[in-house]
C-alpha cells in the first residue's frame, strides 16, 4: 500500500483544494480568511522585500495624497457652483422660473444629433416640452420624463424643428438639423435655418427662438444661434442659411430646465405714446 | 514522513520563488510580461524525477504557496489546480531509461503550456479579456530561464539523493 499513499494525499488535497474554490466563487466568507493566513504570514517578509518606507515618510505621503483628493474635490465643486451660477445670470434664464440639472449620460443618435439624460424628473416637477436652455442659449426640449431623470432631445437632433425669429427685423424661420436632401454642405454640428417669409437674412444675424404658447416646447427669445454663412440664391421662394447654434451639443454640463408659466393675469391696455390724451 | 534536506530546500526553493516573483521582480522594474514562473521551474525539476503523482502533489503544495502569498489569488484555490496539472503533466515526461538533457525543458514546456491554458481558459469564462501576448511571452521567459536553471536543479537533486540525504 505504500506507492499509493501520495496518490491518495494527492486526492484528498486536490478534492480540498477544488472544495475551496468553489465556497470561494460561491462567496463563502472562510475563504477570505484563508486569504488573511498568506497576509499575515507573508505580509512582513513583503513588506521587508519591497523596502517600505519609514513611517513618517508614509504618514507625511498619506497626508499628501489626502490633501491633494480634497484640493480636487473642492476645485471641482467649486467649477460647478460657478457654473451654476453662470447659467442662473444669463440672459436664458433671466426672469423665468427654472430648475438646474446637469448632464448624467449622453447618446449620439444614429439618424445625427444628441439626445441627453439629465438628473431631474417628474419629481422634480419636470414636464414634457419644457424648455431646455445652458447659458450660452437654447439647448433643446425634454421628450421623456422618468420620476429621476429626463431625456432632452438637443437641437440638431434628426426631428427637431424649432421656430425662429432672425435678425433685428424678427423674420421668421425654422431651424431644424440640415436634412440629408440638403442642397448646401454645412460644416459638421451647424444647423439649416429656412426662413418663413421671402427676406434674406445677414450673416451675423442672431437668431432666437420665436416661443410657443404657455413657453412649451420653446419659450420665446432664448438664443438659438448665429448666421455663418446664407446660401446662395437660386430663384427659391424663401432663403436657407447655415446657423452655428450657440452651445456645443458636445459639452453641454449643467443646464436648467424652464418651467413653463401660464399667463393668468389679463393684459392691461397701455395708452400710446403722443396719443395727446 | 521525515523531513529531509531536500524537503527542506524545495519548500524554502518555492517560498522564496513565490515571493521573488510576486515582490521583488515587480520592484525592481521587471515588467510583469517578462517575469517568469520561478516556481513552475521547481516544481517541473521536481515532478521529472519522481513522475506524475508526486509532481501534481508538489504542483499543488506550491500552487497554494502562490496562491497564498499577497496578493491571493481571486478566486482562491485556481493557481494551486493548474499548477497541480502542470507538475501532473511535467511528470509525465519522466523516463528512468533516457537521460536526455531535453526532456526536462520539454517538460517545463508542457506545464506552462498547461498554465498559460489554465489562465486563458479562467479569463475567458471570468471576464473575457484575453491577454495572449503577455502569456506567450511569459511561458518563454519561464522555458528560457528555466533551461539554465533546471540542470542546476536535476544535479542538486541526484547528488543529494545519492548522499541519502533527499
Amino acid at each position: 500500500m505504500q506507492p499509493s499513499a501520495p496518490r491518495r494525499l494527492l486526492v484528498v488535497l486536490a478534492s480540498l483544494t477544488l472544495a475551496i474554490l468553489l465556497a470561494d466563487l460561491a462567496g463563502w466568507a472562510g475563504a477570505d480568511r484563508v486569504r488573511d493566513v498568506g497576509g499575515l504570514v507573508l505580509g512582513p517578509v513583503q513588506r521587508a522585500l519591497s523596502g517600505a518606507p519609514h513611517d513618517e515618510l508614509a504618514r507625511v505621503e498619506a497626508e499628501n495624497v489626502r490633501l491633494r483628493t480634497l484640493t480636487a474635490d473642492q476645485q471641482h465643486r467649486l467649477d460647478e457652483l460657478g457654473r451654476v451660477e453662470e447659467l442662473l445670470g444669463s440672459a436664458s434664464t433671466v426672469g423665468r422660473r427654472v430648475i438646474p440639472a446637469r448632464v448624467v449620460a449622453t447618446d449620439l443618435s444614429p439618424l445625427g444629433g444628441r439626445s441627453v439624460t439629465i438628473d431631474v424628473g417628474s419629481r422634480d416637477g419636470i414636464r414634457t416640452d419644457s424648455t431646455v436652455v445652458a447659458a450660452d442659449g437654447l439647448v433643446g426640449r425634454v421628450v421623456a420624463v422618468s420620476p429621476w431623470t429626463s431625456d432632452v432631445q438637443v437641437l440638431g437632433s434628426a426631428d427637431s424643428v424649432v421656430a425662429v425669429r432672425v435678425g433685428p427685423a424678427g423674420a421668421l424661420g425654422t431651424v431644424s438639423a440640415p436634412a440629408p436632401g440638403d442642397s448646401e454642405s454645412r460644416p459638421r454640428g451647424s444647423l439649416r435655418l429656412e426662413l418663413v417669409v421671402p427676406s434674406a437674412p445677414v450673416v451675423g444675424d442672431l437668431v432666437r427662438t420665436l416661443g410657443s404658447i404657455d413657453d412649451t416646447p420653446y419659450a420665446a427669445g432664448l438664443v438659438v444661434g448665429t448666421v455663418t454663412a446664407v446660401d446662395p440664391d437660386r430663384g427659391q421662394q424663401t432663403r436657407s442659411a447655415t446657423v452655428r447654434p450657440a452651445i456645443d451639443p458636445d459639452a453641454i454640463d449643467v443646464v436648467a430646465v424652464l418651467v413653463p408659466t401660464a399667463r393668468t393675469a389679463p393684459r392691461q391696455a397701455t395708452p400710446a405714446r403722443g396719443s395727446g390724451r | 514522513m521525515r523531513p529531509t534536506l531536500l524537503g527542506v530546500l524545495r519548500t524554502a526553493y518555492v517560498v522564496v520563488a513565490a515571493l521573488l516573483v510576486a515582490t521583488l521582480l515587480p520592484r525592481l522594474g521587471v515588467p510583469p510580461p517578462w517575469v517568469p514562473d520561478l516556481v513552475l521551474v521547481g516544481v517541473v525539476a521536481t515532478a521529472v524525477l519522481r513522475g506524475p503523482v508526486h509532481g501534481a502533489l508538489v504542483g499543488l503544495l506550491a500552487g497554494w504557496v502562490v496562491e497564498l502569498v499577497p496578493p491571493a489569488g481571486n478566486p482562491i484555490g485556481l493557481t494551486a489546480l493548474v499548477t497541480m496539472v502542470a507538475g501532473l503533466v511535467a511528470g509525465l515526461f519522466r523516463r528512468t531509461s533516457s537521460r536526455s538533457r531535453l526532456r526536462a525543458p520539454a517538460a517545463l514546456l508542457a506545464a506552462s503550456a498547461v498554465v498559460l491554458a489554465g489562465h486563458l481558459g479562467s479569463a475567458v469564462v471570468a471576464d473575457g479579456s484575453v491577454e495572449v501576448v503577455d502569456g506567450l511571452s511569459r511561458l518563454l521567459v519561464t522555458v528560457a530561464v528555466g533551461g539554465l536553471l533546471l540542470p542546476a536543479f536535476l544535479a542538486l537533486d541526484r547528488a543529494l539523493v545519492r548522499r541519502r540525504l533527499g
